[in-house]
C-alpha cells in the first residue's frame, strides 16, 4: 500500500510543492495546516509518514513525541529552519525519526522520505515479522503450555520466564508467582527434597550455555518421590533475551519400579543373582547373602561359578548363556549350590538369562530357593508315608483297596496277598471280580462285590462274615470282612478299603463256649443245691429241678419267665425287698434258716444266698440265687445241740456231785437231768432202788409231773424265769421235805423182783441193760401193774452202775406230752445214765485230788523257804570264805610290821617320844591281829569233836568260869539247872563259847553306864537249863537295855554290830556253832527289860550213846 | 646258841625271824621255797627248824616229810597263819604248831622248849 505521508506545515506553498514533488515519486499525500488537522489525521490513522514543519504552530517537540506515541509506526521527519544542533537534538529526543533543513533540496527531501519510507516498511516488515514471531510464538506457547512435559524457561539467571502449565501443576503454584522467580527456589519451596545434579547442571549450563541431557533429579514434591531427568537447552537470542529452557521428562515410575525392582532384587528373600555375560555377579541379594553366606560387598564382582557345586565349576559362560536362551523360559530344577563355608545347600533353581532388546544375552540370573527345609519336610513325609505302608503292610488283617469308578484293585496289603496267594504285581490293576478273596467251600471264588455296592449304598461301612479258604490252607476259615467307603475332599466316594480280618479263632471260642455253656447248664440241673437266675428286671431266666422242689412246683420250667418278686414262696419270706436290693445296689443277700413254704406242702428249711451277676464294664445283668435244702442238716443240728445241751448239764451234775457223798442226792440230780434235759427232757422219771436183802427194786423217788396241769404249770415257770439245773434241784428237794411231790407216791408203790426173769425192769438190772418198752399194756415183760401204775404205754428202763454193783433202775417215760420215745431217746438214756455214774466216781477223784494237791503245795513252800535259808547260807559261807581268804592273805604282812614294830619298841626307852608311836603300831596291828581271828574263825569249816555230854555240868562250869568278870561288874547271877543230867551231842569247847559268848553281851548290856563308883548290882544275869521235846533250852537273860526291832532282826548277821569295837562275828559265829549242832539260837525282848537269848540243843536220846563220853 | 633254820617264803618275815631270833643270841639260816629248806637240812644239822607250810609249789606238809626222811631226829616248828593244819595229821609229826603273829613270844617260847628237848 502506498505510504501516505502528511504534511504539515504552515505555508501553503511548502504545502503544495512539497505535496507535489512527493506526488509525482508516487507517494500519496495529505496535507494539514494546523495541529489540529495534524492531530485529526492522526486519529484517523492516515500518515504513515509525518512531515512536519517546527514552525507550525501548536507544534512543539514535546508534540512530536506526542505524536510518536500515538503512532509509532510512523516516521516522522522533522523541518526547521533552525539549524541549531540544539533544536536538532531535541526534537530527535523527542521522537523524530530524522531532522530536514528547511528550506532543503528536493533530492535530500526525498532521501529522507524514502528513508523514512524504507523505515516505514522495515517497521511494516518488522510488524510482519513481530506478527508471524507472535504468531509461532502462540503456537510455540500453546505447544509448550499444554505439553505434559514440564518445561520452564529460565533467564541467564536462572528466573523462570515462561512456564508451562504441566510445571505449574509440578510445582503446584500459581503462574504469577513462578514467574520472576528463580526455578530452584521454586523447586525448593514446592519439593521436600531436591536431590541430584540438576543444581549442578543449571548453573553449568547458564554460565557456559552448552546444553546438559539426562540431568538427574530427584525430588519430593507433595509427599510422593519423584525421578526426573532433566535436559537444559540453552535457547538463541531472541527479543526477550536468551535463556536456558528446562525440560523435565518424568522417569519417576520408571525409577521407581527400577528402585523397586532393585530393592526386589535386594531384599528378596530368595536368592537373586545376576551375573553379567562373562559370569561376574553384579546384583546380589539379601536373601542370596543369607543363603550363600556372601556379604554384598564381598561378591560383588566375583564369577558366579563360586556357587556353582563342585563339578560344575569351570562352566563356560557363553555356552551356558547360549543353552538358557535357546531353552524355553524358567524352569525351576532342583541342584545344589555351594555356601561360603564350602557346604552344600538343596535349592531350587530358576536360571534364565537376561537379554537385550535385540536378544543378545546380556547376562544370567539364577533365583534360588533354599529348599533345605523342603526337602526335609519331604522326606518326613515320605517317612511317614512309609511308615503308614509299613503299617499297613504289618497288619495281620487282610487290606484290599478298590477305586470305585471302574472296580479296580489299588492297594493290596502282604497279609492280603498272601492270603489269595498271588503278588502285588499280579493284583494291582485289576478288576476286583477277577480276584477273589479266598474260595469259599465248594471252592469258588470268594466276591465282595454285593459288599461293596451295599457300602456305597448306604455311604457307611457295611459287614458281613464269609467262608473263606486262604491259598496255602485246606481249612475253611471264616472272614469278617467290613467295607469302608473312603469319600475324597470333595464328599464324593472314590475308594472303598476292605478289611478283612480272620475270625475264625473266634467263632471256634464262641462254639466251645456254647459247648462249655451247655455243660455247665447240666451241672446246674443235676447239682444238689438249687440255683435261679434272673435278669435285672427280676424275670426268671434259669432254675434247675432242686429250685422247683423247693419252691414246690413240678417243674423248673414253670418258672421260666416267671418274675421272682411276684412268687408267693419269696414273698411269704419277706425277701422280695431284698431280691430287690440286689439288682439295684449291688447289695448280697444272705439268709439262713428260712422256712420256705410250698404250695405242695413240704416245707423246707432254706440257707439262701443271692449275688449281682456281673457284665465286664461292672454292670448288673441280673442275680444269681443259690438255694439250699437245709431241713434234715437243721434238725440234725437241733439234735446235737441237745446233746450238747446235755453233755453240758452233765458238766453241771459233775459238779453238784463234787463233795457230795450223799446218795440221794446223787440219785435225785440224776433223775432231774433226765427230765429237765434238752434233748433228754423225758417228762417223768422215776428211780428203783435194787435192796440186796430182798433181792427186790423199790422205788424211792421220782421226779416230774403228777398230770397235765401241773406240767404246764412248771413248765411255764420254767420258760420265764431261768432256772438252773440247781435251782431245779433245790426246788425239788424242797418240794420233796414239804412231801408236796405227789409222783413219788406212784414210786413208792413200785417193787419189781429182781429174780422175776419175765420183769423188763429186773433184767434191765440183771443184764446191765436198757430197754425200750413202746406198747406197755401188751408188751409180755411188763406186768399189768406197772403199765397201770405209771400210766402209760410208752417208757424206757436204765440201770445204774455204781462201782461196778447195780444200784438201781431209772425208769423213764413222756407221759404227760405223749411224745414217741425213740430208739435214739433211749440211746442218750442209757448213755446220760453211764456218764451220770462216771461223773460221780470223777468228782469223787477228783476231790481227792484236790486235797494232795494242796498237801503237794504246802510241802513245796515249804521246801522254797528251806532253799531260801540254804541260799542265804551259802552266800554268807562263800563270804565268809572269802573272808578267810582276805584274813590269810594279810596276817603274813601283819606279822612282819608287827614284829619289827615291836623290835623297835625294844629299843626305845619309855620316855623316848617316838616310843609312844611305836606302841601304837604295836597295839594296831595286835587289834587286827586279834580281828583277823575272829574272821578265821567264823569261816572255819567245822571241825567240831562232838562227843557225848552233860550239858548242865557245862553250864555250870562256864559260868563259873566267867565269875570274875561277872562280879567285876558287879552282875548278880542266878542259875536254874535240872537236877539231873541233860545230854547232848556237842563239841564242848565250841558250845561254851557260844554261852561265854552270850553272857559277855548280857554283862555289856547291863554295864552299859559303868560310871565308875562302886554302888549297887548293875543288873542280874539269869541261866536256865530246861529240857522239852527232846530238846535242851539254855537261856540267859539279862536285865540291860533290851533290844530294838532292828538289832534283834540282824544281831546274828556276820558283821553286824551295835558296839563301836569287835568285829560284830560274835553272834554270827555262836549261830554257826549252835546250828553245827542241830539247834538253833533264839533271841527275844524281856518285858520286864532286859533281852533273853535261848539256846536249843537236840537232846541225845538214852539209847544214843557213842561210846565217847566227853571229859566233861 | 642254837642253829636255826627258817623256811618262809615272805622275805620280810624270813628278815624279821632273822633280826629276832639272832637278837637271842642263836645262828639263823633261812630258806624262801620247801626244796631250799630241804637241801639245806640235808647239808647242816640245826638244832631247831621253823617251817611255814603255805608256800608255793611244795608246801610245808610235804617238805617235813622230806626233811623227816633226810634227818630222823629233827625238830621243827610249824609257824604257819592258817590254824587249820593244827588238824592235820602230818602237822603231828613237828614239835609245835604256833599261829603266825607279830608277837612272837609264843614262838620263841616254844623254841626255846624244843631246843631244850
Amino acid at each position: 500500500m502506498a505510504i501516505r505521508i502528511l504534511i504539515a506545515d504552515e505555508s501553503p506553498t511548502v504545502r503544495v510543492s512539497l505535496a507535489e514533488l512527493l506526488r509525482q515519486e508516487g507517494y500519496e499525500t495529505v496535507v494539514a495546516s494546523t495541529e489540529d488537522e495534524v492531530f485529526a489525521a492522526y486519529a484517523a490513522q492516515i500518515p504513515g509518514i509525518l512531515l512536519v514543519n517546527l514552525n507550525m504552530p501548536g507544534i512543539s517537540p514535546p508534540d512530536i513525541g506526542h505524536l510518536k506515541k500515538i503512532n509509532p509506526s510512523a516516521p516522522i521527519l522533522v523541518l526547521t529552519s533552525d539549524t541549531r544542533f540544539q533544536t536538532v537534538v531535541e526534537a530527535m529526543r523527542s521522537g523524530a525519526d530524522d531532522v530536514l533543513t528547511h528550506p532543503s533540496t528536493p533530492e535530500r527531501l526525498l532521501a529522507a522520505v524514502e528513508r523514512a519510507e524504507q523505515q516505514v516498511a522495515k517497521a511494516r516488515q518488522l510488524d510482519e515479522d513481530e506478527a508471524e514471531i507472535k504468531r509461532l510464538t502462540t503456537l510455540n506457547q500453546q505447544i509448550i503450555d499444554y505439553s505434559p512435559v514440564p518445561i520452564a524457561v529460565l533467564d541467564l539467571k536462572g528466573v523462570v520466564s515462561h512456564i508451562n502449565n504441566a510445571m505449574l501443576r509440578l510445582l503446584d503454584c500459581p503462574q504469577k508467582t513462578c514467574i520472576g522467580e528463580h526455578l530452584i527456589s521454586l523447586l525448593e519451596r514446592s519439593a521436600d527434597e531436591i536431590d541430584g545434579e540438576f543444581r549442578t547442571h543449571l548453573s553449568r549450563v547458564l554460565e557456559h550455555r552448552s546444553p546438559v541431557h539426562g540431568s538427574a533429579l530427584h525430588a519430593r514434591l507433595s509427599g510422593v518421590d519423584r525421578y526426573f531427568d532433566v535436559d537444559l537447552i540453552p535457547l538463541r537470542e531472541t527479543d526477550d533475551g536468551a535463556g536456558v529452557m528446562v525440560v523435565l521428562h518424568d522417569v519417576s515410575q520408571w525409577i521407581i519400579g527400577h528402585q523397586f525392582l532393585r530393592s526386589v532384587v535386594r531384599d528378596s528373600a530368595d536368592a537373586i543373582v545376576i551375573a553379567d555375560e562373562q559370569l561376574v555377579i553384579r546384583l546380589w541379594s539379601v536373601g542370596a547373602e543369607k543363603i550363600f553366606g556372601y556379604a554384598l560387598k564381598e561378591i560383588i564382582g566375583k564369577p558366579l561359578t563360586l556357587l556353582f557345586p563342585p563339578g560344575q565349576t569351570d562352566t563356560d559362560p557363553a555356552s551356558l548363556l547360549a543353552h538358557l536362551a535357546e531353552s524355553p523360559s524358567s524352569e525351576k530344577k532342583r541342584t545344589h549350590r555351594r555356601r561360603q563355608d564350602g557346604a552344600l545347600v538343596d535349592v531350587e533353581l530358576t536360571q534364565f538369562a537376561l537379554t537385550d532388546p535385540q536378544g543378545h544375552p546380556v547376562g544370567i540370573c539364577e533365583v534360588s530357593r533354599d529348599i533345605t527345609l523342603d526337602v526335609a519336610r519331604e522326606r518326613e513325609i515320605e517317612g511317614i508315608k512309609d511308615f503308614y505302608e509299613h503299617i499297613v503292610d504289618t497288619i495281620s488283617d487282610g487290606i484290599r483297596v478298590i477305586q470305585v469308578k471302574e472296580r479296580r484293585i489299588v492297594l493290596a496289603n502282604k497279609a492280603h496277598l498272601e492270603w489269595i496267594g498271588m503278588s502285588a504285581g499280579e493284583v494291582i490293576g485289576r478288576h476286583s471280580q477277577e480276584v477273589p478273596w479266598g474260595l469259599d467251600e465248594k471252592n469258588r471264588g470268594v466276591q465282595m462285590e454285593a459288599l461293596v455296592d451295599r457300602a456305597l449304598a448306604t455311604g457307611l461301612p457295611e459287614r458281613q462274615v464269609y467262608a473263606s479258604r486262604p491259598a496255602k490252607s485246606d481249612r475253611v476259615h471264616w472272614m469278617d470282612i467290613v467295607a469302608y467307603p473312603m469319600a475324597n475332599a470333595l464328599e464324593t466316594i472314590e475308594h472303598v478299603v476292605l478289611v478283612g480280618r480272620d475270625i475264625t479263632a473266634r467263632v471256634e471260642m464262641e462254639a466251645n463256649l456254647a459247648a462249655e455253656r451247655d455243660r455247665r447248664d447240666q451241672v446246674f440241673t443235676s447239682a444238689p443245691i438249687g440255683i435261679l437266675t434272673t435278669d435285672t428286671q427280676g424275670s426268671i431266666q434259669f432254675a434247675n429241678p432242686m429250685i422247683a422242689q423247693i419252691f414246690g412246683v413240678f417243674s423248673p420250667d414253670a418258672l421260666i419267665g416267671e418274675n421272682l418278686f411276684h412268687l408267693d414262696q419269696v414273698k411269704n419270706m419277706e425277701l422280695t425287698a431284698r431280691f430287690r436290693q440286689v439288682l439295684s445296689h449291688g447289695t448280697p443277700l444272705h439268709q439262713d434258716q428260712i422256712t420256705c413254704a410250698s404250695p405242695l406242702g413240704r416245707d423246707t428249711i432254706i440257707n439262701i444266698r443271692a449275688e449281682p451277676l456281673f457284665d465286664q464294664t461292672r454292670t448288673i445283668t441280673g442275680l444269681v440265687a443259690v438255694i439250699e435244702n437245709v431241713t434234715e442238716k437243721i434238725s440234725l443240728q437241733r439234735r446235737l445241740s441237745a446233746t450238747t445241751a446235755d453233755l453240758t448239764m452233765l458238766a453241771e451234775i459233775g459238779e453238784l456231785f463234787q463233795e457230795s457223798r450223799d446218795p440221794d442226792l446223787i440219785l435225785q440230780t440224776i433223775l432231774v437231768g433226765v427230765t429237765a434235759g434238752e434233748g433228754l427232757g423225758f417228762n417223768r422219771a422215776f428211780w428203783l432202788a435194787a435192796d440186796s436183802e430182798t433181792h427186790a427194786l423199790r422205788g424211792k423217788y421220782a421226779i416230774g409231773p403228777s398230770d397235765a396241769q401241773e406240767a404246764w404249770r412248771i413248765w411255764s415257770e420254767l420258760k420265764t424265769t431261768p432256772h438252773t439245773l440247781h435251782d431245779v434241784l433245790s426246788g425239788y428237794r424242797a418240794a420233796m421235805a414239804r412231801g408236796e411231790v405227789r409222783i413219788n407216791e406212784v414210786a413208792r408203790d413200785l417193787v419189781i423182783s429182781l429174780e422175776d426173769a419175765e420183769n423188763i425192769a429186773a433184767r434191765a438190772a440183771i443184764e446191765r441193760r436198757a430197754f425200750l418198752v413202746t406198747d406197755g399194756r401188751h408188751h409180755p415183760m411188763v406186768p399189768r401193774e406197772l403199765a397201770d401204775r405209771l400210766g402209760t404205754d410208752s417208757f424206757a428202763v436204765v440201770p445204774l452202775i455204781f462201782k461196778d454193783s447195780v444200784e438201781g433202775v431209772i425208769i423213764a417215760d413222756n407221759a404227760i406230752t405223749g411224745k414217741k420215745i425213740t430208739d435214739f431217746d433211749l440211746r442218750s438214756l442209757e448213755l446220760f445214765a453211764h456218764q451220770a455214774t462216771l461223773a460221780v466216781e470223777r468228782s469223787r477223784l477228783y476231790f481227792e485230788l484236790e486235797h494232795r494237791l494242796h498237801e503237794v503245795q504246802e510241802a513245796h513252800s515249804l521246801l522254797k523257804e528251806n532253799q531260801e535259808v540254804m541260799l542265804k547260807n551259802a552266800r554268807l559261807a562263800a563270804m565268809g570264805q572269802l573272808a578267810a581268804q582276805v584274813a590269810h592273805e594279810i596276817r603274813n604282812p601283819l606279822v612282819a610290821i608287827g614284829g619289827f614294830a615291836r623290835n623297835v619298841l625294844r629299843g626305845l626307852e619309855e620316855y623316848d617320844s617316838k616310843h609312844e608311836f611305836v606302841q601304837i603300831i604295836v597295839d594296831e596291828t595286835s587289834r587286827l591281829e586279834k580281828i583277823l581271828g575272829d574272821v578265821l574263825e567264823f569261816s572255819r569249816p567245822k571241825n567240831g569233836r562232838m562227843a557225848a555230854m552233860d550239858l548242865v555240868h557245862l553250864v555250870r562250869r562256864t559260868v563259873g568260869m566267867m565269875q570274875g568278870e561277872l562280879s567285876d561288874h558287879r552282875i548278880e547271877t542266878r542259875l536254874e539247872l535240872p537236877s539231873e543230867e541233860v545230854r547232848v551231842r556237842a563239841d564242848a569247847d565250841q558250845i561254851r563259847q557260844v554261852l561265854q559268848n552270850l553272857i559277855h553281851n548280857a554283862v555289856e548290856a547291863m554295864s552299859a553306864d559303868d560310871a565308875g563308883a562302886g554302888g549297887g548290882p548293875q543288873g542280874t544275869l539269869t541261866v536256865t537249863l530246861q529240857v522239852a521235846h527232846g530238846k535242851a533250852v539254855v537261856q540267859i537273860e539279862d536285865t540291860g537295855c533290851g533290844l530294838d526291832q532292828e538289832t534283834m532282826r540282824r544281831m546274828f548277821e556276820p558283821f553286824f554290830t551295835t558296839k563301836s569295837h569287835g568285829t560284830g562275828l560274835g553272834l554270827a559265829i555262836c549261830q554257826q556253832i549252835v546250828r553245827d549242832h542241830g539247834g538253833e539260837i533264839a533271841v527275844a525282848n524281856n518285858p520286864d527289860r532286859g533281852a533273853v537269848f535261848s539256846v536249843v540243843l537236840p537232846c541225845l536220846q538214852k539209847e544214843e550213846t557213842d561210846g565217847t563220853d566227853s571229859r566233861y | 646258841m642254837a642253829r636255826i633254820l627258817v623256811i618262809d617264803d615272805e622275805h620280810t618275815l624270813r628278815l624279821l625271824y632273822q633280826h629276832e631270833l639272832t637278837q637271842e643270841g642263836h645262828t639263823v639260816d633261812t630258806a624262801g621255797t620247801a626244796d631250799e629248806g630241804i637241801a639245806k637240812v640235808r647239808d647242816t644239822e640245826y638244832d631247831a627248824v621253823i617251817l611255814d607250810i603255805r608256800m608255793p609249789g611244795k608246801d610245808g606238809l610235804e617238805a617235813l616229810g622230806e626233811m623227816l626222811a633226810e634227818r630222823r631226829n629233827i625238830k621243827v616248828i610249824i609257824n604257819s597263819a592258817y590254824s587249820t593244819y593244827k588238824d592235820n595229821f602230818m602237822s603231828w609229826a613237828a614239835e609245835e604248831y604256833v599261829v603266825k603273829s607279830s608277837d612272837l613270844t609264843e614262838l620263841k617260847q616254844k623254841l626255846a622248849e624244843v631246843i631244850g628237848r
